[in-house]
Parts: C-alpha cells; structure tokens; sequence
C-alpha cells in the first residue's frame, strides 16, 4: 500500500492583492500513506496480556461477589422477581480494565486549550476509584486538541469579534431555526463557507455530531443503500442506522471492494423482493481520526460516476487543514467540488467554534432546510460561536487585509512534515498519510497506554493516548495532533519527550527503519527542510 | 560520606543500574503487572513460579528414567555377544 507521486507543485494566493506570492517548493504534492504491519510478538504479547487482566479480572469479581471486597461501583440489588437492569458482563471491562488506568483518561484542563495547556493533577489513594485535586497545574504542550490553525486562543481578532457579537446579539436567540432563531449572522455565515467550499448553498448547525447523526435520515430512508467505510464515526453510523436504510460496509479506504458491493447491489437489488435500490449513498470521510489517512477522492469519484451512486464526504477533521488554500480535501486532490454531492463539515476542528455544516447544490439544501431534525427542533447556534466561525473564515480567506491565513496553513503543514518525518525516522510505527495533522503512533499493549501517558506528562506534554472500545482490541496508540500554533521549539522539546519515553518504554517496533535515537538523527537535514518552507 | 551527584555518576555501577531499571520497567509493563496493586503482582508471580516449579520438578524426577528406558530398548546388546 506503499504509494508515493510527486507531481508539479500548487502556488496559491489568496484574493487580497496584498497577499505575498509563496514559492514553489511550498506545497510538493507527497501523496504518502503506510500503515506498516503489527509484529507478531507484539501480537501476542498483547493478546496475553489481556488474558492475564481477564483471569485477574474474573478473581476480583469474585471477590466482590462473595462480599471479600468491598463493591465500589453502581450494582443492580436484582430483587426478586425483577428482570435484571444490567448484563454485569458489559461493565467487566470498564470495571476491571478500564479502572485500572483511569486517570490517563479525562484530564480535566484549567486554562484555554490553546498549544499550551494546564492540566490539573489528580491524585488517587484507591487505585482510580476515586480523585482528589492537589490543586497544581501542571503547564504542557498541547498535543490533544483538535487546535489545527490554532485559533483557539482567548485573544486575538476572533475572541474580540465574539465579544463584540455578545453585545450587540446577545447570547442565544431562544428559538429554533423554523421559528424565529434565523439570525442576521446565520445568513452571512452560510453565505460565506458557500463561498468558500465553492458550492451553491450551505446550512449550519449547532453541534457536529448532531449534523451527522440528524441529517442522514433526511437523505437516506427505507428501500436506500448505503455503503460506508468500516473505521466511519459513530456519528455517521448512528445516523445511517437512524435512517431506517440498508447498511452495508466495504474495507477502509479500499476502492476494488467498494466496486465489488456497488457492483453486487445493483444486480441483486433489495435483500427479499429484489427490487432495483431507490438510491445508493456512499459515506465516506476526509481523513479519518483514528489512522490519520485520507480517503481516494479521486478513484471514489470515478466509481460514483460509473455506477450512479450519491457521495457523502465528512470533512470533520479535513476542511482547513488540508489542501494548499485550507479547502479540505476536494482542494487536496483538485476534483471539482460539484462532483460531491453531498459536503459535510464541522466547525469545531480548524475554526476553534462548534457546530457543523452541509453543503451543496441549492436543492438540497432547501430539502435539508425543511425535513431535517435539527433544524426543526434543536436551537439555532449562538452569537459569539458563529461570530469566531465567520472572522476565523475571513482570515483564512485573507479577506481581513492580512497574509495571516495563508501562514497559518503553512505553518501547519511545515510542523506536520517535520514532526511525522522524525518520529518515523526513530523508528516508531506511524500510521497514516504523510500529510495529515493526525499523527497516530502506535503502542499495542494495555500497561503501556498509561505508561506513556503519564512519562509524557511529567515532562510536560499533554497527550491523548487510546485504547480498546476506539481502537482494534491489539492496536492501541497515542495519537498527536498537530497545530499551527506549535513552534519549531515546542516540536523539538515534544520529540526528545517521545523519545526518551519511547526508549523507556520501549515503543520502537518499526521493521523498516533503524531504530535511532533522538541525538543520532541528522539534525541540519530537518531543519534546513523546516526553515526552507517558511 | 556523602557523595555528590556528579561523584556518584561516575561511580561504575551507576550505568548498570539503569539498565536494570529500564529492563525492570519494560518486563512490568509487557507482562502488566505495571496496572496491579501489589498483592496482584505477587499473586501472579507467585502462580507462575509454582507452574515453573512444578514443570522443572516432574522434569528433574522423570526424564533420566525415560531416557535410560530408551537407550536400552534401542541399543545392541553387546556383553551378550561376549559371553558366548
């Protein structure tokens, strides 16, 4: 799965006159993608340790069971006669797993999650069952927040527009969009990522997941297919399943398996009565969270055109981050963008707000207007979110007279370069594209998911490491996402942690490359190719 | 007799006694007795030991029978040839 192409490069400017034209060498088209293979013995060790946890896990219950320990959860009395309320067996693993590592997981934070961060220490006496604060903070380099232009600041142009909205709006308009909650500013900020994804309408909505989750009913219905990738979002899957449509899953990011379920759907047609589909959606995202690779626009599109099928792209983590001008991945791979039929966004990754976006062709989104949950039920968006949304867009854009945007785009895909090529280069496994800000590393077994989580804080690096019910049971991983806001210090201080933790706690599995330490590196190479693109 | 920092860095055993550390911390964490409260860990050990032992002792009692079984069934018997 080894692809690398490098065509002619993109020059871009924005459509101030002002703006600087940016060199050549800015933004090489690299399409590289690797998920290199889990090794056996890490497999296996893994697997049994597991089982070591399960058969300890088992004795404890026991324990609880027979009134030795003391029940420190929730438990069903399961009176007589009484249906039981829980299957004790779903809650095994969040009680005897789960609880064993629980304070790496929901760090509660105490200043804005910008690309530094306060974390407050918590202290357990009963092994995670319960916390107390100590009351330090402890300062760390953002490594877990989806801060990707790093607008998620408490100064700035953004925080004084949503000020200055908070004076003249108000905060909420205390109504649905059907009633009376279609604000002046919601018409703008429509009117605007219209603008800037390059489609003929947009609507917005105050909660991503919700976007997804309440949207897809309106699209898709009893008599649909449709046809999602298997690592898609619960959000997604929880809205095709809300649908009431037939859900079929192909292999990720795999293009000839794709065909094959289109190919097989059309001949056989509906389950029992075989029946021609009604409609045939494919779901898909632009990169994805959890590997850090980006979908084929490109293959996909052919196929969608071939076979007739609607195309659904989730661009929750890929608009404003990817691509040259920040326009998501329809800019990343130049397709034209009416050949999607259907945009989705969220405003909460590149913009620094909440909420989430559709767009495309203007019929479908006065569908949308009309038969969508969310906006029939949920309140509109409130002032000052939307008012960041729309300044955060203009200095993208370049429209406030400044080259801000246009840096902050580079910057983010020169610390995302230089980042992922030295962790490779260590001799870390490293899934995913090489251009994607999410950069997933993997540790596969459960002691060493705390592990790392707690070594990298202590020296100051704030991570979010993951587990079993998000991950496959053997590939659990910390995963990094980069930021425009990082500087070239902050990279070099999070890579000596990683590495000396990665040393510590032995996380170089990597077949391909040598495994080198930080100081055995060639440091002139990375930095003439860092300072060369800015 | 107290000892600096750098005096004690340079004593010999200081490297050795990292490595150990680091070879100590990677066994917790592959077998997970990183997560568990100390009885566990000494649960755990304690059960592997006993497998161990067990395994080594019926191996120490009951091999050298076998093997001398083998060899007797199986080699030519020469001292016969002798006598006669």
């Amino acid at each position: 799965m080894n692809k690398s192409s490098s065509s002619s490069s993109s020059s871009s400017s924005s459509s101030n006159s002002k703006s600087k034209f940016i060199s050549e060498n800015v933004f090489k088209f690299q399409n590289h993608e690797e998920f290199e293979e889990t090794p056996t013995w890490a497999a296996v060790v893994t697997v049994l340790g597991y089982a070591i946890l399960s058969a300890l896990g088992w004795l404890r219950d026991f324990l609880r069971h027979i009134g030795f320990e003391e029940k420190k959860t929730a438990y069903d009395p399961n009176p007589k006669d009484f249906v039981p309320l829980y299957q004790s067996y779903e809650c095994f693993y969040t009680r005897n797993l789960y609880t064993r590592i629980r304070d790496v997981f929901n760090q509660p934070i105490a200043s804005v999650a910008g690309a530094e961060v306060h974390v407050m220490e918590r202290l357990s006496d009963d092994y995670n069952w319960t916390f107390k604060f100590s009351g330090k903070k402890i300062p760390s380099i953002n490594l877990g927040s989806y801060n990707y232009l790093g607008f998620a600041e408490n100064q700035g142009p953004c925080s004084e527009e949503a000020i200055k909205s908070i004076e003249k709006y108000g905060l909420t308009t205390c109504s649905t969009r059907h009633e009376l909650g279609t604000q002046q500013y919601m018409k703008e900020l429509e009117s605007l990522m219209a603008e800037y994804l390059n489609v003929e309408d947009c609507i917005a909505f105050g909660m991503g997941f919700a976007t997804n989750a309440l949207n897809i009913p309106t699209l898709a219905g009893k008599g649909d297919l449709i046809l999602s990738d298997k690592l898609n979002h619960v959000s997604l899957i929880l809205g095709a399943r809300l649908s009431g449509a037939t859900i079929r899953t192909f292999d990720h990011n795999d293009v000839k398996d794709l065909e094959l379920q289109l190919h097989d759907a059309i001949i056989h047609g509906q389950p029992r009565t075989c029946r021609p589909w009604k409609k045939i959606l494919i779901i898909v995202e632009g990169v994805y969270s959890m590997e850090g690779s980006l979908c084929k626009l490109p293959e996909i599109i052919a196929i969608k055109k071939k076979y007739k099928a609607y195309l659904y792209v989730d661009e929750a983590h890929s608009i404003g981050a990817i691509g040259p001008r920040g326009r998501g991945v329809v800019d990343y791979w130049k397709v034209d963008p009416n050949d999607i039929d259907i945009h989705m966004g969220t405003f909460t990754k590149s913009f620094g707000s909440a909420g989430g976006y559709i767009a495309g062709k203007k019929t479908l989104i006065d569908h949308i207007r009309i038969y969508s949950h969310s906006a029939c039920y949920s309140s509109s968006m409130s002032a000052p979110v939307v008012l960041q949304i729309i300044s955060a867009l203009n200095i993208i854009m370049g429209r406030d007279g400044t080259n801000d945007g246009q840096k902050r785009i580079q910057q983010l895909a020169c610390n995302v370069r230089y980042f992922r090529r030295q962790l490779f280069d260590m001799g870390f496994i490293v899934y995913g594209n090489d251009n994607s800000p999410v950069v997933p590393v993997m540790i596969y077994m459960p002691a060493k998911i705390a592990a790392v989580n707690r070594e990298m804080l202590k020296r100051g690096c704030a991570v979010v490491t993951v587990g079993f019910p998000a991950t496959h049971l053997t590939e659990s991983r910390v995963r990094f996402c980069l930021s425009a806001g990082h500087t070239k210090e902050m990279l070099d201080h999070a890579l000596r942690a990683m590495d000396e933790v990665g040393h510590l706690v032995s996380l170089r599995y990597s077949k391909q490359n040598p495994h080198l330490r930080w100081h055995d590196l060639n440091r002139a190479d990375y930095d003439k190719e860092y300072l060369s693109l800015n | 007799m107290y000892k600096t920092k750098q005096q004690r860095q340079s004593a010999w055993y200081y490297p050795l006694l990292e490595v150990i550390q680091s070879y100590y911390m990677q066994f917790l964490l592959a077998s997970t007795l990183y997560v568990m409260e100390p009885w566990e860990r000494i649960l755990v050990l304690s059960i592997f030991f006993l497998i161990i032992s067990l395994v080594t002792y019926s191996a120490f009692i009951y091999i050298p029978f076998h093997i001398h079984n083998i060899l007797q069934a199986t080699t030519p018997i020469i001292t016969d040839i002798f006598k006669h």
